[in-house]
């Protein structure tokens, strides 16, 4: 037993946390832009979980789903931005409470 | 320094939670995308306290070197203002819900930390070692190494198909984000 442990248990305390903040963030904001950066918080969070998991278990698999979710979050948000771009070029806006073209 | 490593956790672990916090509070979104800055680069530092140096690395690679361009580069260009959302907690509604699932997922926390409970520690000096031929008594060593083995053996397709994703990305985003000559004519 030498003293670089650290117990997995603070590790899901803090994805816990760190997911709900991007939660709050994600259902009270009307900036669609902010929107998304609360939606990588939440993804970066199970990441590190991700990470904590595979360094407890001793096994690798953990890490590469991590590398294949990080391949995976620059295509979505390469495009999700583009997406934001081509609505603000409709609607002139990201405030997503003025975008409601469905609703009449 | 018997426990520098837990130090450090706890450190970056106040970083983040400051940083996500700035996160959804600021009105300002370039503000708010260089807080996320923050947010990933003290989650990469995560990552090699944890040991695992290649994700460390990749994180400031992939993360801060191309996302956060791109969202930096996007935020400026359609120029958005200072917004004026509603403050949190105002919404009963909403905050019950985050509420109602923060309590669902700290019970499961219980329950696992309830089965985790006799050994629960990471030992962040496990090496990481495979053996490859055990014949010739070969074995590498070391985070990138050991990663890259698995990557180009056991994880050789998922890997292939991730670089057609990738291409049709970035083909969709140039579609989607061009402009529609034919509309404005």
């Amino acid at each position: 037993m030498n003293g670089a442990e650290i117990p997995v248990s603070y590790v899901i305390v803090l994805t816990l946390l760190l997911f709900s903040i991007g939660m709050l963030g994600v259902l009270t904001r009307k900036n669609i832009i902010v929107i998304f950066m609360s939606v990588e918080i939440m993804l970066n969070s199970v990441n590190l979980l991700f990470v904590a998991f595979s360094r407890f278990w001793n096994d690798l698999s953990g890490e590469m789903a991590v590398f294949f979710v990080m391949a995976i979050a620059a295509a979505e948000a390469a495009i999700g931005l583009a997406l934001v771009i081509s609505l603000h070029r409709k609607f002139h806006t990201v405030d997503i409470t003025e975008i409601k073209e469905l609703k009449n | 320094m018997e426990n520098i490593r837990e130090i450090l956790f706890f450190l970056f672990a106040f970083v983040m939670m400051g940083a996500s916090f700035g996160v959804i509070l600021h009105k300002n979104p370039v503000k708010s995308a260089l807080f996320l800055v923050v947010f990933f680069v003290s989650l990469a530092s995560l990552y090699g306290v944890l040991g695992a140096e290649f994700l460390a690395v990749l994180q400031v690679l992939v993360y801060v070197g191309a996302i956060m361009v791109l969202f930096l580069f996007v935020i400026m260009l359609i120029a958005v203002r200072d917004e004026n959302f509603e403050n949190i907690g105002a919404n009963k509604g909403k905050t019950m819900v985050v509420f109602l699932l923060v309590l669902a997922f700290t019970m499961q926390f219980a329950a696992l930390a309830s089965v985790l409970s006799s050994d629960d520690k990471i030992n962040t000096k496990t090496e990481y070692s495979k053996t490859i031929d055990s014949a010739q008594n070969l074995t590498i060593e070391g985070n990138a190494e050991v990663l890259s083995f698995h990557l180009f053996e056991k994880y050789i397709l998922p890997f292939e198909l991730i670089s057609i994703v990738l291409l049709i990305g970035v083909i969709g985003a140039v579609v989607i984000a061009k402009k529609n000559r034919r509309r404005l004519e």
